[in-house]
């Protein structure tokens, strides 16, 4: 019995096992990675599911290496039949180095162990392309899995929140700001704020419908009044105390001043918009209190007064409202010439179906009566009131009554209702809509876009306006002028007078004619010329009944007797 | 298979390396005086001196006129051993191979005297061995096997050593009894003489006279014979290489290979223990001690192919059993597991 082993026999016998063990790996790695990317393509569907519900990672991870684990042992059961012994690692070697089983026989003891050569005895090599490319694709498939942006659970879809419209938005403002300044009666205040909760609790998809957005401006329009109404009361009840104020002392109240004042505080009562209880109580019993509380109460009205024309006029819908200073009183007009019928195309027609709004001419109007100092109050952003110039930018929606004379350069968003009367010159840019009265003398340019309703008097000039709108009905008034009108453009025309002759002026054709194209759609009119029809001079020719005034001209190329170039020269090789 | 930690000590009839060397040497010698009789077939000659180093028998297949005769008779010459020929013919009686008793008077007594046959010798020739009846062929089956022949129930030894170099034509088999499997599996090789190249023609041409006997003078006795043969059987074989021989064979079985589903019969276990012989030869004839699997490789087609019985569709498709040999050869691999697709077997730098 060998008491060692030699060394040759100890170096074989490793490379012998790591031979063995390096084929047991690949057996082992044969039958892992298919079940690895399988695993790892799975675990990469289940960690999206998981990223997708935003669920802990944990649990995926350690499933996922339980997995790969078992997977491990699986494939080291199902690879183990075809693991390397030494003696298979002996055999491989020397089947590598083709030693004709020397080692195995050196191994079996049948002959003594050989020298362990100079060259590499790696008798295996990976072949990583097929070893590893599946599983390192199933793990790039992972790692994506991983990192990719993926978003989270669908939330239910919500509608974006529906934007309010302006005069909802408005009542809204308005309404909270009353709130906050504690000037109405609370229990009023929220009478209005059911009111507008009524119609806030419509559908979203309803609030821009037709009859939404009337009821909106409808509780606007309410509501803007009765602040006016409430602002007015307020300033002249502290105008009345300050009156009280400056009477001599000892005086007593003059019965004209109390009746006024109690007025006052009726009207503060009696509104839709109540005066706080106890102010309009203290205003009642206003002879009563000391001066200083007099001053006090005096100062808490001209406040609320204040207040509520500020809001008036802080809201942008609200520049319509500007203050201003009366204006002078306007000068009569002049009559107007005769307007030519108008022919006013409306672009919302199908096209190629004009539609003519014929206002026939009207006599020339008698000068217009002087206009009325009117009363204006408010605030307004932009600079110019009353007289003078200015220039402004706004928009706003407002409600106003004024007079004024201005010169202004304006540009303008603006829906608004107004009275007004005024002369004035202006250039602006607008677009708006609105309902308006108005008196007034005018010239200026404009470009503008809107929709109106109107109601007028006037007589001025029109100026040369590329205006596209849909001219409201014409105005019924008395000494109506008649003005002329831009093309495109509404002109004001007179109506029919039946006590006056009405010369129509039919045989006075004029041509129209539109310099600007830049708002012209298709099939606008831009102009019309008179001309004559086109005469052919050749036909003036008298001629015979029947004969023919000249002979036509075509088709004599048929039956000439030439022949063109082409034909004679097919000919001439033809009968060669 | 475990290899032990502590492995046994060579075993006592382990081949020193020096006495295999000195034996490939002799053997060498043997093959060139041989060769130098029988022109241009090398491999014959080797393969012939494997089969009779491992002590088998050879079957000889080929056209006439192609040396298969002048190859036994030139081992005979080489080896001085005593050779005797047979030619076998349809009327050759079993009696004729192994001897008759014959009756003998010797001093007015009578008795039966056995009279040895031609296959009392240490080479037999048995010229067209498929010209004779079966009976006789079937005589030489327990001669082949055993080495002892039966009469009368009297069993008599044969000498050692003891070879058959058999012969037989490919065509002209009109008359002829093709041997029965069981005497074709006790030939440990069968080997097929082809034609000679022109270069060699040539030579024989030039270096021959008809009618004329070769010279060639023995080259090894009998003795020395019998130990190349004693130490071919002392070549180790290593169990790698049993094991492949047992896969070998079990591989010609239908069912076992791909290349079994031309095979109806597959090689017996005698075919196992003839190729482990043959492959002991072969690594002596090499010079080791020790046989590898690329013996079994070089011997396996001599071995099996005579022992793989096709099937009748194979045959009709010209297949040969020397062609399925070869194909079963070329299948069965060396190591019993293979590598996983992860690994590939490197090449030597």
């Amino acid at each position: 019995m060998r008491a060692t082993i030699s060394e040759e026999e100890l170096l074989w016998r490793s490379r012998a096992s790591s031979v063995a063990r390096r084929v047991n790996l690949g057996w082992w790695w044969h039958r892992l990675s298919p079940a690895l990317v399988g695993i790892n393509l799975a675990g990469a569907g289940v960690l999206l599911l998981f990223r997708q519900l935003n669920w802990p990672y944990t649990p995926w991870l350690a499933t996922l290496a339980a997995v790969w684990l078992l997977a491990a042992g699986w494939a080291w059961w199902r690879a183990r039949a075809r693991f390397y012994s030494e003696a298979e690692g002996l055999l491989r070697l020397e089947t590598h180095l083709g030693w004709h089983n020397v080692l195995s026989a050196a191994a079996a003891g049948g002959v003594s162990w050989p020298a362990v050569p100079e060259v590499p005895l790696r008798s295996v090599s990976w072949r990583w392309s097929t070893s590893s490319r599946p599983v390192i694709a199933s793990m790039v498939f992972l790692l994506a899995a991983w990192f990719i942006p993926i978003g989270g659970p669908s939330k239910p879809y919500l509608p974006p929140p529906q934007l309010m419209p302006p005069a909802m938005q408005q009542v809204q403002s308005w309404t909270e700001a009353l709130k906050e300044q504690k000037i109405v009666e609370p229990a009023m205040m929220e009478s209005w704020e059911e009111r507008l909760e009524q119609l806030k609790q419509k559908p979203s998809q309803e609030w821009y419908g037709q009859e939404s957005l009337e009821a909106d401006e409808s509780l606007r329009n309410q509501l803007a009044q009765e602040m006016d109404t409430l602002g007015k009361n307020l300033k002249k009840s502290a105008d009345l105390i300050d009156a009280m104020q400056n009477l001599p002392s000892g005086a007593s109240v003059p019965a004209e001043m109390d009746s006024a004042i109690s007025q006052q505080m009726s009207n503060l009562q009696n509104s839709n918009l109540p005066l706080r209880q106890d102010l309009a109580q203290a205003l009642g019993n206003a002879q009563n209190l000391p001066p200083s509380k007099l001053e006090d109460l005096k100062n808490q009205l001209q406040s609320a007064a204040n207040a509520i024309n500020s809001l008036q006029s802080g809201s942008p819908s609200m520049s319509g409202m500007n203050s201003g200073q009366a204006g002078q009183a306007g000068q009569p007009g002049q009559a107007g010439t005769p307007s030519l019928p108008t022919w006013n195309w409306s672009p919302s027609t199908p096209p190629g179906m004009p539609t003519f709004n014929w206002s026939p001419p009207s006599p020339p109007g008698q000068p217009g009566q002087p206009g009325q100092p009117g009363q204006g109050q408010g605030q307004g952003q932009g600079q110019g009131q009353g007289q003078g110039q200015g220039q402004g930018q706004g928009q706003g929606q407002g409600q106003g009554q004024g007079q004024g004379q201005g010169q202004g350069q304006g540009q303008g968003q603006g829906q608004g209702q107004g009275q007004g009367q005024g002369q004035g010159q202006g250039q602006g840019q607008g677009q708006g809509q609105g309902q308006g009265q108005g008196q007034g003398q005018g010239q200026g340019q404009g470009q503008g876009q809107g929709q109106g309703q109107g109601q007028g008097q006037g007589q001025g000039q029109g100026g040369n306006g590329n205006s596209m709108g849909q001219v409201g009905p014409h105005g019924n008034g008395v000494n109506d002028g008649l003005g002329s009108g831009g093309p495109g453009g509404g002109g004001g025309s007179g109506a029919i007078n039946p006590e006056a002759p009405t010369d129509l002026q039919a045989n006075n054709k004029q041509g129209v004619s539109n310099n600007k194209t830049d708002s012209v759609l298709p099939g606008d009119i831009v102009g019309m010329t008179k001309s004559a029809p086109p005469k052919d001079s050749k036909n003036d020719e008298a001629t015979t009944a029947g004969g023919g005034a000249s002979q036509g001209n075509g088709g004599d190329a048929v039956w000439r007797q030439e022949l063109t170039p082409q034909e004679r020269a097919l000919l001439s090789r033809y009968f060669k | 298979m475990d290899i032990p930690a502590t492995p046994a000590p060579p075993p006592a009839e382990a081949l020193d390396p020096s006495i295999a060397q000195d034996a490939a040497r002799k053997l060498a010698k043997l093959q060139g005086a041989i060769a130098n009789v029988i022109f241009g077939q090398e491999e014959l000659i080797s393969l012939a001196v494997t089969g009779l180093l491992a002590g088998g028998h050879i079957l000889l297949e080929g056209l006439p006129g192609l040396g298969k005769t002048e190859l036994v008779k030139s081992f005979s010459k080489a080896l001085h051993l005593d050779t005797k020929r047979v030619q076998f013919t349809p009327d050759l009686l079993p009696g004729d191979i192994t001897g008759n008793p014959v009756l003998q008077e010797t001093a007015g007594e009578r008795r039966f005297v056995f009279q040895p046959g031609p296959v009392f010798t240490n080479l037999l020739l048995a010229d067209e061995i498929n010209r004779a009846s079966p009976k006789t062929q079937s005589a030489l089956l327990e001669a082949m096997q055993e080495r002892r022949v039966t009469v009368l129930g009297q069993t008599h030894v044969l000498p050692e050593p003891f070879f058959v170099l058999a012969t037989q034509n490919p065509i002209e088999l009109e008359g002829t009894y093709p041997l029965p499997e069981a005497q074709v599996d006790r030939f440990l090789f069968k080997l097929e003489v082809g034609r000679a190249a022109p270069e060699v023609l040539m030579r024989i041409v030039l270096q021959r006279r008809l009618g004329e006997d070769p010279l060639l003078a023995p080259v090894m006795s009998r003795d020395e014979l019998m130990q190349l043969i004693a130490l071919a059987r002392r070549v180790f074989l290593p169990p790698v290489v049993a094991e492949y021989i047992a896969r070998l064979v079990n591989g010609s079985h239908p069912g076992q290979s791909q290349v079994a589903q031309s095979i109806k019969y597959g090689a017996s276990p005698r075919a196992a223990i003839g190729l482990a012989a043959a492959a002991r030869a072969r690594a002596l004839l090499q010079g080791r001690g020790y046989t590898g699997t690329e013996d079994v490789q070089a011997v396996a087609l001599p071995v099996l192919q005579h022992r793989l019985i096709l099937h009748y569709q194979a045959r009709l498709e010209g297949l040969t059993s020397a062609e399925v040999a070869k194909r079963l050869v070329a299948e069965i691999p060396v190591e019993a597991k293979a590598l996983p697709r992860t690994l590939a077997a490197a090449k030597v730098t």
